[in-house]
C-alpha cells in the first residue's frame, strides 16, 4: 500500500516529526507489517501555507499515486483538501491535537480525523469549573493559545451549564523569566468571589503560570481547569507539591496509564513515547486495519472498513464516530490537589454522550485564529 | 499570490450569505441578478450600499449578452452562479479563465433540478447538501468539485434550510476560490448518470396532502417544505382550500380508527386528524381569510368528525 505523509514541524517541539515516524514504524515494525507499506514524506511545516499543503497533497495524490494521504495539521486548512480526495477516491487521515474542530462536523466522504480530542476534554473541563463553587471563573490563556477552537470549547460550556466568566486574561508575554501574570492575580485580588480559572495552556507557558500563581497567596482556594496539554509531564513537574491551588483537568494518555497496549507502545519505541509517537503508533493502526482492503479505489468502502474495526491504542479501545469519521478514544481525568505533586487519576470510559452532545453544536457565523497546526509554532 | 475575482450570477435570497462574505473577502468583480426578482434587487441594494461593485440586471432574453458584457468589461477570473434559472449557453462559459461553477442546493447526481431544497425536505432526508459542481451545457451536470453536508431536522422548514444551506455555501466557497488561486486544475469528479434523478419544479399534485397514502411525518415534512413560500401544504375542509402551516407528528393514540384526514379532537391550542400513519397535530394553518391559529379555528366551528379531502375541481 503506497502511502502519503505531509509532516509537520515546530520549534517548540522540534522533535515532533521524528517522534510521530518513530510511533509509526514502531507500530508496523511490532505488527511486522513494514515491508507493506511504502510511504512517501513531504514537509509542511507549521501547516499554514495553504498553498504548499495543496500543492503537496496534490503533487503526492496525482503523482505518486498513493492509496492512502496523511496528514498532520489542523481541520482549516486539511478542508481545502476534500476536493482532490473526492476527485481522486483516496482515503485522506487528518491527523492532529484537536486543539481546532470543524466548522460543519458531518463527516466528508473518504476523510477519517485522529485527534487527541483536546478541545473535547476542554469542554469537560469547562463543564467541572461550572459546577465548582459558585461557577464563577476567569478564562486564562495565552496570544497563541487562545488562537484555537479549545479556548471557546471551555468556555462555551462553562457558560451552558451555569458557570460565569467573571474576567479574560490572555498572556501576550515571552516565556521567559520575563513571564508573569500581574494582572490576573490583580484581579483575584480584587474579586473574591471568583475562585475558578479555566485555562489553556501549551505546555510551556503552563509550567510558568503553575509557578507564578503558586507564588500568589490569594486567601482562598483556587481551582485551576486546566487543557490537555497543561497536564503533559514537562507542565506538571512545576506542581512541586506547595502550590496553594489544585488543578484539573482531562489528558489523553500519560505515560503511567495501565494495559498491555500502552506497555507495548511505550516498548517499542526507540525515543521516549510521548502524544506525537502516540499519534504515529495510531496511524500505524489505522494503516494497518486498512491492508485487507489493498489499493484504494473506493474511499467510502475503506472507512467503511475502519469504521468496523475498533483498535486496540494505548489509549484503550478506539473507535471511528459513524456520525463525524472522527476517532473517540477513553482518556483520564487528573487531579492535583493543593500541596501535592501526587495525581489523582480517573480513567474515564463512558464518554459518548459528552461526545455526542459536543458534536451536535455547529458553529455560528464566522471564526477567527490561528491557521498554523496548534503546537507548530 | 494573486486573489482572483468572480462574477457572482444570483437568482434568489439563498445566495445572499454568499454574497455578503464574498463582498467582505472583496472577490466580486461583478454581481448579476434577474431584474424580474423585486424583493431580491432591494435586499441586494441594500447590501451594496457603501460598495462600488457593479451591478447588472438581466432578464431571460438579454442575460447571455449582458453576462457576457459583463465578463469582458470586468475580467472576473471565474464565474459562480447560484440559484439561477436561465441555462447558461457554452459562448458564456468558456468566457473566464478558471470555467464556471454551479453552487446547487441539494446532493448531485441525486437531486438534480431546480428546487432541490423543497425535494430534499419532502423526502426527509436526514441531511441536506450544497454542490460545487463544473458548469456543462446541461442543468447540474458538470463534475462534482465539492458536496457539503448539513443536518436536515425535522422542523426545518423551506425557509430555514434554505438559510441555513446558503451559510453552508458562503464558509465553502472561499476553498474554491483558494484553489483557484493557487493557479491549480481544480479537481472535479464527474456525476454518475446512473444515479442521476431529475425532479422538476413542484407541481400542484406535489404540494398537496394526499390523505389515502400519507402518514403524518410524511405530512409534516410536506407543510415544512412548502413553508413560508406556499404558506403551507395543501388542503380542503368543506369544499374550501386551506394550506396547513404548522404541524407536528404524534402518536396515535385512538383506540378507533378513523378514516385519514378526520379531525379527531379540536382544542385551542392544536387539532387533530388522523393520518393512515400516526396522528397530526395541526397548530397553524392558512386560508384565503389569513392565517389562523387552531383557537381561531375552534371558534370559527370546527368539529371532531370533520374531514380534510381532495382539493374541489
Amino acid at each position: 500500500m503506497k502511502v502519503g505523509l505531509l509532516y509537520p514541524s515546530s520549534n517548540t517541539y522540534p522533535g515532533i516529526s521524528f517522534d510521530f515516524m518513530d510511533g509509526l514504524n514502531a507500530l508496523l515494525g511490532h505488527q511486522q507489517i513494514a515491508s507493506h507499506f511504502n510511504i512517501i514524506k513531504e514537509g509542511i511545516g507549521f501547516g499554514a501555507a495553504e498553498k504548499e499543503v495543496y500543492m503537496k497533497a496534490e503533487k503526492l495524490l496525482l503523482t505518486e499515486d498513493v492509496d492512502v494521504l496523511v496528514i498532520y495539521a489542523d481541520e482549516k486548512v486539511t478542508e481545502l483538501l476534500n476536493p482532490l480526495i473526492m476527485a481522486s477516491g483516496k482515503l485522506l487521515m487528518v491527523i492532529n491535537p484537536g486543539a481546532n474542530y470543524p466548522h460543519n462536523w458531518i463527516s466528508q466522504p473518504g476523510v477519517v480525523h485522529l485527534s487527541l480530542q483536546q478541545a473535547f476534554m476542554c469542554r469537560l473541563a469547562g463543564g467541572l469549573a461550572a459546577a465548582a463553587g459558585n461557577g464563577y471563573a476567569a478564562y486564562v490563556s495565552s496570544y497563541y493559545d487562545c488562537g484555537y477552537l479549545h479556548g471557546a470549547a471551555i468556555v462555551q460550556q462553562l457558560l451552558q451549564q451555569g458557570g460565569n466568566i467573571r474576567y479574560n486574561y490572555i498572556n501576550r508575554q515571552s516565556y521567559n523569566d520575563s513571564f508573569e501574570i500581574g494582572a490576573l492575580t490583580e484581579f483575584l485580588s480584587t474579586d473574591k468571589e471568583c475562585s475558578n480559572l479555566v485555562c489553556v495552556f501549551d505546555t510551556m507557558p503552563a509550567q510558568l503560570f503553575y509557578k507564578h500563581l503558586a507564588a500568589y497567596d490569594a486567601g482562598r482556594m483556587l481551582n485551576v481547569f486546566a487543557s490537555p496539554m497543561m497536564l503533559e509531564a514537562g507542565a506538571v513537574a512545576a506542581l512541586n507539591g506547595k502550590q496553594r491551588y489544585r488543578v484539573t483537568g482531562f489528558t489523553p494518555w500519560h505515560s503511567a496509564l495501565p494495559g498491555t497496549g500502552n506497555i507495548t507502545f511505550m516498548q517499542q519505541c526507540k525515543r521516549p513515547a510521548n502524544i506525537f509517537s502516540l499519534l504515529g503508533w495510531e496511524t500505524g493502526l489505522m494503516l494497518a486495519a486498512l491492508l485487507p482492503a489493498g489499493t484504494i479505489h473506493d474511499n467510502e468502502a475503506a472507512v467503511q472498513l475502519l469504521k468496523d474495526t475498533p483498535l486496540q491504542s494505548p489509549r484503550g479501545i478506539m473507535l471511528l464516530d459513524d456520525a463525524t469519521h472522527f476517532y473517540t478514544a477513553p482518556f483520564t481525568k487528573i487531579t492535583y490537589e493543593a500541596n501535592s505533586s501526587t495525581p489523582q487519576t480517573e480513567y474515564i470510559t463512558e464518554y459518548t454522550n459528552g461526545w455526542k452532545a459536543f458534536t451536535a453544536e455547529q458553529i455560528e457565523g464566522h471564526v477567527t485564529g490561528w491557521t498554523n497546526t496548534y503546537l507548530c509554532y | 499570490m494573486n486573489e482572483c475575482k468572480a462574477i457572482l450570477v444570483c437568482g434568489n435570497r439563498i445566495a445572499l450569505p454568499l454574497l455578503r462574505d464574498l463582498l467582505f473577502l472583496n472577490r466580486l468583480s461583478v454581481l448579476v441578478l434577474p431584474a424580474n426578482n423585486k424583493i431580491l434587487v432591494e435586499e441586494v441594494r441594500h447590501y451594496l450600499q457603501n460598495t462600488t461593485l457593479p451591478l447588472l440586471y438581466v432578464t431571460k432574453t438579454d442575460f447571455a449578452e449582458k453576462i457576457a458584457d459583463a465578463v469582458r468589461q470586468y475580467k472576473p477570473e471565474l464565474g459562480l452562479v447560484f440559484s439561477f434559472s436561465f441555462r447558461m449557453p457554452g459562448t458564456v462559459l468558456s468566457l473566464t479563465d478558471k470555467g464556471w461553477f454551479n453552487i446547487h442546493p441539494g446532493p448531485l447526481p441525486a437531486y438534480r433540478g431546480p428546487d432541490p431544497v423543497f425535494r430534499q425536505i419532502k423526502n426527509q432526508e436526514p441531511f441536506a447538501c450544497i454542490s460545487v459542481h463544473k458548469m456543462t451545457a446541461d442543468f447540474d451536470a458538470g463534475p462534482v468539485v465539492m458536496m457539503n453536508k448539513i443536518r436536515l431536522s425535522v422542523t426545518d422548514t423551506y425557509g430555514m434550510l434554505s438559510k441555513k444551506l446558503g451559510e453552508c455555501a458562503a464558509q465553502n466557497i472561499p476553498a474554491l476560490l483558494k484553489m483557484a488561486d493557487f493557479g491549480v486544475q481544480i479537481p472535479a469528479r464527474p456525476q454518475e448518470e446512473t444515479k442521476a434523478v431529475y425532479y422538476n419544479r413542484q407541481a400542484a399534485a406535489d404540494i398537496t396532502i394526499n390523505w389515502d397514502t400519507m402518514g403524518a411525518e410524511e405530512i409534516v415534512a410536506l407543510i415544512n417544505a412548502c413553508n413560508p413560500w406556499n404558506k403551507g401544504a395543501v388542503t380542503s375542509l368543506n369544499n374550501n382550500i386551506i394550506k396547513l402551516l404548522e404541524a407536528t407528528a404524534a402518536v396515535d393514540e385512538d383506540v378507533e380508527k378513523k378514516l385519514p384526514g378526520t379531525i379527531t379532537t379540536v382544542s385551542k391550542d392544536f387539532f387533530k386528524v388522523a393520518t393512515v400513519k400516526g396522528l397530526l397535530c395541526v397548530q397553524l394553518v392558512y386560508t384565503d381569510e389569513g392565517y389562523m391559529s387552531a383557537a381561531r379555528l375552534f371558534n370559527t366551528g370546527i368539529q371532531p368528525g370533520n374531514r380534510f379531502g381532495d382539493i374541489p375541481v
